[in-house]
């Protein structure tokens, strides 16, 4: 005989378990085919090679900008180096407003911490010394390590093509 | 006298550079003045900058020109330690080479050194030439001391230093320079080389468990309970002392039964 209350009570208390729950996920869109790369337009974009070249040529026609251990087999403190980066990136754009021609170069020699930066010669060089010094002396108070810029100047973007 | 002309359309603000009887001096001008390439008598241009330059945020900078690059001035035989002494990054105007590096557009070539960030990025040698290196040799030798002529076998090396102790050091790039797994120390003896008899090397075999390997007859002792590489290693010590005197003590209460 087909007892349709106990078959309902089976059913509702399956669905009330936690193996039949669906919850809503949120998360930021990562839109990672659009990241880091710069639309092709008329052709009056001047764009630098660093620029040119999309995120999935890393490792083939691009390489890295940032080099330390910590991504290697049984290495730790990955995250923390990318924390840095991110932050040194940031100050290094802000410090040197309007003057960075490319990409922040990072480099890490044991405990030094090596900033390769191309600049376009927009100050008098007394300026650019001053915020190097201002740079290095920050930056090392900040991360308990020594830190050191090595700038080159050029007189414009270096221009690799036109999109 | 030459006058480089920029369209005004594509900056609102430029410079144009001029050199009027071999004296150089900025113009800073608006979209809406344009100066023809005509003749610009001294005065007219003196008069033209400082009007303009009141008229743009009163600036007058007074640039001096870039000069010519290292390269330019270096000879073969220089000494090249003295350009790079240490690791540094790639300098297109220090390096006298014509490096190219990168993927070309289509029917071009590689692009050249300057303000090329591949070049920038990669670690370079260029600190490491063989005469470098002899210098730090040369520099290194007087803290040298000679390997002594009288272990020149692996035999001999064994017979007088039958213990071998172990330790890694790391080397890696982050804010400290430690590793709590540098301070693992690894003993390594041999049993024949140390004084037992049967009974004591039944013993010291049945103490060690799966320390000791057969195969090879040699007793490994692993410390990492310290914190410092130096505790370790006395600890070590201490183990193989304790174990050695212990193999040798005839425990006769647990005989007689």
């Amino acid at each position: 005989m087909w007892d349709g209350n106990h078959d309902l009570d089976i059913v509702s208390s399956q669905l009330n378990s936690a193996a039949c729950f669906r919850n809503i996920h949120c998360t930021a869109a990562c839109l990672k085919n659009r990241a880091a790369r710069i639309r092709v337009g008329k052709g009056d974009k001047s764009v630098t090679y660093e620029q040119a070249y999309h995120p999935h040529h890393i490792g083939h026609r691009k390489g890295w900008l940032s080099q330390h251990t910590s991504n290697l087999q049984g290495e730790d403190g990955a995250a923390e180096r990318v924390v840095e980066d991110v932050f040194i990136r940031r100050f290094m754009y802000g410090t040197f407003h309007g003057c960075l021609a490319d990409e922040v170069v990072i480099k890490r020699r044991g405990n030094l911490l090596v900033i390769c930066a191309v600049m376009i010669q927009k100050l008098l060089p007394s300026k650019f010394y001053f915020l190097i010094g201002y740079t290095e002396e920050l930056l090392s108070h900040f991360y308990k390590c020594p830190v050191q810029i090595e700038m080159q100047t050029v007189e414009e973007k270096v221009v690799y093509k036109y999109l | 006298m030459a006058a480089y002309i920029t369209h005004p359309a594509l900056s609102s603000l430029s410079k144009i550079n001029c050199n009027i009887n071999a004296i150089y001096c900025f113009i800073s001008f608006s979209r809406r003045i344009s100066i023809s390439s005509n003749v610009l008598s001294t005065s007219a241009v003196t008069t033209e900058s400082e009007a303009a330059g009141r008229g743009v945020r009163g600036q007058r900078r007074s640039k001096r020109q870039a000069g010519e690059p290292r390269t330019e001035r270096m000879t073969v035989d220089q000494d090249w330690t003295a350009v790079y002494p240490t690791a540094a990054s790639f300098k297109p105007s220090t390096v006298p080479l014509p490096v190219r590096m990168g993927y070309p557009v289509k029917r071009g070539v590689p692009p050249a050194k300057k303000g090329n960030l591949e070049l920038m990025k990669i670690p370079n040698f260029l600190h490491l030439t063989p005469v470098a290196i002899k210098k730090h040799c040369e520099a290194l030798k007087q803290f040298c001391t000679e390997w002594p002529s009288a272990l020149d076998s692996d035999e001999k090396c064994m017979k007088h230093f039958p213990i071998q102790v172990q330790s890694k050091e790391f080397v890696s790039a982050g804010l400290s320079l430690q590793n709590p797994d540098a301070r693992i120390v690894t003993l390594k003896v041999k049993l024949s080389s140390l004084n037992l008899d049967d009974h004591a090397r039944k013993k010291m075999i049945k103490l060690c468990e799966e320390r000791y390997c057969k195969d090879t007859d040699t007793l490994t002792i692993t410390t990492d309970s310290c914190p410092l590489r130096q505790q370790n290693y006395d600890y070590a010590m201490y183990l193989l002392t304790v174990l050695y005197h212990e193999s040798w003590y005839i425990d006769w209460i647990v005989i007689s039964f």
